[in-house]
């Protein structure tokens, strides 16, 4: 039971919405219950801010090993973070997706004038 | 990350004949070399430059300068990957001066994310739709995309341009910019984040 009421409060804790009564709650909880405990270490490594701050380098694979471990504890843990990181790799992939068949054709005369002006006395 | 460069589909013997008889002044070759990369490289050039008549210009400056620089080209490079490099170039050089005459440097910060006191999302973060991995666009959605691409601020616009659609490497941006890698690095990261705001309330409701 206990750890069903620290699990609802979790989210609010970070936020910083929790009543007094409440934080202590969840402190002492995590004091005292390994698991709960240690979810709270993995929780307190990395904020949401500095996540997204670097997730580029995160994507982009230019995190040390170290960093990147504390990347992907967080992302298992925070259902945000995990939904940002999806739509930034879904807005890199549809970038790149939109532009792989472009309809606008080159003007015929702009080859006819490179072709001229390569030789413009002919 | 290797240079999306446009590849015409010639053998390294075609090039090598291709680039010996535009070497000796054979119209037809030249011809071909233009017809061939033109197209390809026409929409390398449009997706740098909004302006049409300053991508015609870009692309004319590109191949007049190629044509002038074969005789110190070096066999063992692509002559496509050459012509992409220097197309690229040419349409930034164009960029720059316009951006310099107009622009000055606009922040997309209301298009990032906002975060509490605390660093946890200040608001809830949109779910995408699920589409499965390297499926390709509809083209109606594809438009949508670079409609909103083209609403980025120019400095924002540009890097995402070079980095995600042309592929080239922090470095090369940083040169070609003249910002340290650094700074390329982080204008990408807001490009993406910026644009992934725009697209979020119009990707909920087309589906690819």
């Amino acid at each position: 039971m206990s750890c069903q009421r620290f699990m609802l409060l979790l989210h609010d804790y970070f936020v910083g919405t929790l009543q007094a009564g409440d934080r202590d709650f969840v402190d002492d909880h995590a004091g005292s219950c390994r698991d709960c405990g240690a979810l709270m270490a993995v929780a307190k490594e990395i904020s949401c801010e500095e996540l997204v701050e670097f997730l580029n380098l995160y994507v982009d694979g230019e995190l040390p090993a170290d960093r990147r471990a504390i990347f992907e504890r967080h992302l298992a843990i925070c259902a945000e973070c995990l939904e940002y990181l999806r739509g930034y790799r879904e807005t890199m992939r549809v970038a790149k997706a939109a532009h792989a068949h472009e309809p606008e054709p080159m003007p015929p005369d702009l080859l006819r004038a490179i072709l001229a002006a390569r030789n413009p006395s002919s | 990350m290797a240079t999306a460069t446009p590849s015409p589909n010639w053998t390294e013997a075609e090039e090598a004949d291709l680039l010996a008889r535009m070497r000796a002044g054979d119209d037809a070759a030249f011809d071909r070399f233009v017809a061939t990369l033109g197209p390809r490289l026409w929409t390398v050039v449009r997706r740098i430059l909004r302006d049409e008549d300053d991508a015609r210009e870009a692309l004319q400056d590109a191949f007049l300068s190629a044509f002038k620089a074969l005789a110190t080209f070096q066999s063992g490079a692509r002559l496509s990957t050459w012509m992409h490099r220097i197309a690229v170039n040419a349409a930034l050089m164009k960029w720059r001066s316009k951006s310099r005459r107009s622009a000055h440097e606009t922040t997309v910060d209301d298009l990032l994310p906002a975060f509490t006191e605390t660093g946890c999302h200040a608001e809830p973060i949109p779910t995408w739709a699920d589409r499965p991995d390297g499926a390709s666009i509809r083209a109606e959605m594809g438009a949508l995309v670079r409609e909103q691409i083209q609403k980025l601020p120019e400095n924002v616009r540009i890097v995402l341009v070079l980095r995600d659609i042309e592929g080239l490497s922090y470095e090369d941006i940083a040169q070609r910019l003249e910002v340290t890698p650094n700074a390329a690095k982080i204008r990408v990261h807001r490009a993406r984040q910026a644009l992934k705001t725009l697209l979020e309330p119009k990707l909920s409701q087309i589906q690819s």
